[in-house]
């Protein structure tokens, strides 16, 4: 990295700093194919984020699919051993439906994931890499962070099963006006109702809001899960929020997702899916985020005033030796160069050199 | 600062008397000027005059913070926001109409022109009928008329349209109201400004409500 940075575009720069995070924390790089058996994507379809897949048939007619998501292929290739921790990051393509133009996109996606015999140390420590990887992408950074148990507890009062799935959506989207109109629906259960729009309400500083959610009555022992998470991060730069969910038949526990000023959606999304693994028959739990590299793009947009610093030009009368000769002597005192006999009209170089009547002369 | 989309006309206008209210004046912003954005430095507020429908995709792309919008925009096209409050102004529905004395054949597919292609969708998905849509942009109750379509499905404010075409409106699938849209990573980084609005807000619609 030291070589060259400024050679370096904005997205490989944070792709390399973040390898390099995660590196120092023992996480090591796992490599994938860039397909996968499209069954592994249908058997768990409500786990990825849009459910269009790119496949295509393999050479022995078995469907195959573009990988939409990484986590599915790490859950299955991992090997479970008792007591042990498997500590795995990557940054590979995927190819997803991206919600805006609804036309498939190759987007680059950096991550982790920590399977096995995972304890509160681990929570903690992800939590904290979460944080980091969005710190070091920009100080103006804000991870939300959200306990699913204390939300569920809440929902699993509803009694009605399709006031429930609205309570969820509504919470999902902040939608206060919404829970009202659903406790007048179902009065039998206005009380579970008023606790979630309550969670919506919830602004005020960490410390507020756990002391709330106290008074609320919420599971304690998420309640101190949380505390104790909140207590080992950037306080400044971390914030309780109940609309962090994710899917409840994959993921349980501490969730979070991760915002940067200036970038509209979220950059950072994960949390513990220990559902997952067990749907996928394994014993083990787990945690992991990814960080979204294609909604930095309007940040990282790095317009350079000059293509090039010095346009070389030269004519016929000129040999090839002489030209890449003047070339490396311009380059030994540190610019770029680039040699043309014309000079195409939207170049823009910090000067024109001409060599034996090049071009003009 | 805090930027915020308005839909053009008149709940654009009245929305924006409630946001004043809420301590964000910027009485350019109602002049008969051709000019779409106004901008009060001291008060820290921009809005933006946009066409209804793209209320939401300036909210969710980030180049608005907060926005006004119609539940039927937010249900077509879904954008990834938080839809945080109900202003309970420009009520309307959300209807199917066919002409008048039409009847159902459940026995062939259903074709249906509408603006709403995606609420008509999951609404006929969800009572189990195959149907052909007609995407059309304007003038949607001339399709039965010509009998190019069997039904529409379409904003009923009075029902006046209807009538006049001779169509009568066959079911209601939503009640349709104007919402407070908010950009996800805006909540975050703008909130005190944002929470000040909503609070606001809310106290009006509760004051609209009595």
């Amino acid at each position: 990295m030291s070589d060259s940075p400024m050679v370096l575009k904005g997205e490989e720069r944070i792709v390399q700093a973040l390898r390099s995070l995660y590196s120092s924390y023992g996480y090591a790089k796992f490599k994938m194919r860039r397909f996968e058996e499209y069954d592994l994507y249908a058997r768990n379809k409500d786990f990825l984020v849009s459910g269009n897949i790119i496949t295509f048939t393999d050479t022995d007619g078995s469907l195959m699919a573009l990988k939409p998501d990484v986590t599915l292929s790490i859950v299955k290739g991992f090997r479970e051993e008792s007591q042990c921790i498997s500590r795995v990051t990557y940054d590979e393509k995927v190819y997803r439906v991206s919600s805006s133009s609804s036309s498939f996109r190759e987007i680059t996606q950096v991550g982790l994931e920590c399977l096995g015999d995972i304890g509160f140390v681990q929570l903690g420590e992800v939590a904290l890499l979460a944080q980091k990887s969005l710190i070091l992408i920009s100080e103006r950074s804000m991870l939300t962070i959200s306990h699913m148990d204390i939300t569920e507890a809440f929902l699993e009062d509803i009694s009605s099963l399709k006031a429930r799935a609205e309570a969820l959506s509504y919470l999902e989207k902040r939608n206060i006006s919404a829970m009202d109109k659903l406790s007048s629906l179902y009065p039998e259960s206005s009380e579970a109702i008023m606790k979630l729009k309550a969670l919506l309400l919830l602004n005020g500083s960490n410390e507020e809001t756990i002391s709330a959610l106290r008074a609320m009555g919420a599971k304690e022992k998420a309640v101190k899960e949380l505390e104790e998470i909140v207590s080992i991060l950037d306080n400044e730069k971390v914030r309780i929020d109940f609309t962090v969910l994710e899917g409840m038949n994959y993921y349980n526990g501490i969730t979070f997702r991760g915002y940067i000023d200036g970038v509209p959606g979220s950059v950072v999304s994960g949390g513990q899916y220990d559902r997952l693994m067990a749907r996928m028959g394994k014993k083990a739990k787990a945690i992991g985020f990814a960080v979204y590299l294609d909604a930095l793009e309007k940040l990282l947009e790095e317009t350079e005033e000059y293509d090039v610093d010095v346009a070389l030009v030269y004519s016929d009368a000129c040999s090839m030796s002489e030209v890449l000769k003047t070339a490396e002597e311009i380059r030994a005192k540190g610019r770029s160069v680039a040699t043309m006999k014309k000079v195409p009209q939207k170049l823009k170089s910090r000067e024109t050199v001409f060599l034996k009547g090049g071009e003009n002369a | 600062m805090l930027n915020v989309a308005l839909p053009k006309g008149r709940l654009g206008e009245k929305v924006y008397s409630m946001f004043a209210s809420a301590g964000f004046e910027c009485p350019e912003a109602l002049g008969d000027s051709r000019k779409l954005i106004f901008t009060n430095e001291e008060k820290g507020v921009s809005y933006f005059w946009v066409k209804p429908s793209d209320v939401s995709v300036y909210v969710e792309r980030g180049a608005a913070d907060i926005g006004v919008v119609g539940k039927d925009i937010i249900d077509e096209y879904r954008p990834d926001v938080y839809e945080i409050l109900d202003l309970n102004m420009g009520k309307c529905r959300m209807c199917v109409a066919a002409r008048k004395g039409y009847r159902d054949n459940p026995g062939r597919t259903i074709r249906v022109a509408t603006k709403f292609s995606n609420i008509a969708l999951s609404y006929y998905s969800s009572i189990g009928r195959d149907i052909d849509i007609i995407h059309l942009n304007g003038s949607i109750e001339l399709a039965p008329v010509l009998g190019m379509s069997d039904v529409i499905v379409d904003i009923v404010e009075t029902g006046t349209t209807l009538k006049e075409n001779g169509l009568e409106v066959v079911e209601t699938i939503m009640p349709i109201s104007a919402r407070v849209i908010v950009n996800k990573a805006a909540f975050e980084f703008k909130k005190k400004d944002i929470i000040k609005v909503l609070d606001s807000l809310m106290e009006q619609t509760k004051e609209n409500g009595k």
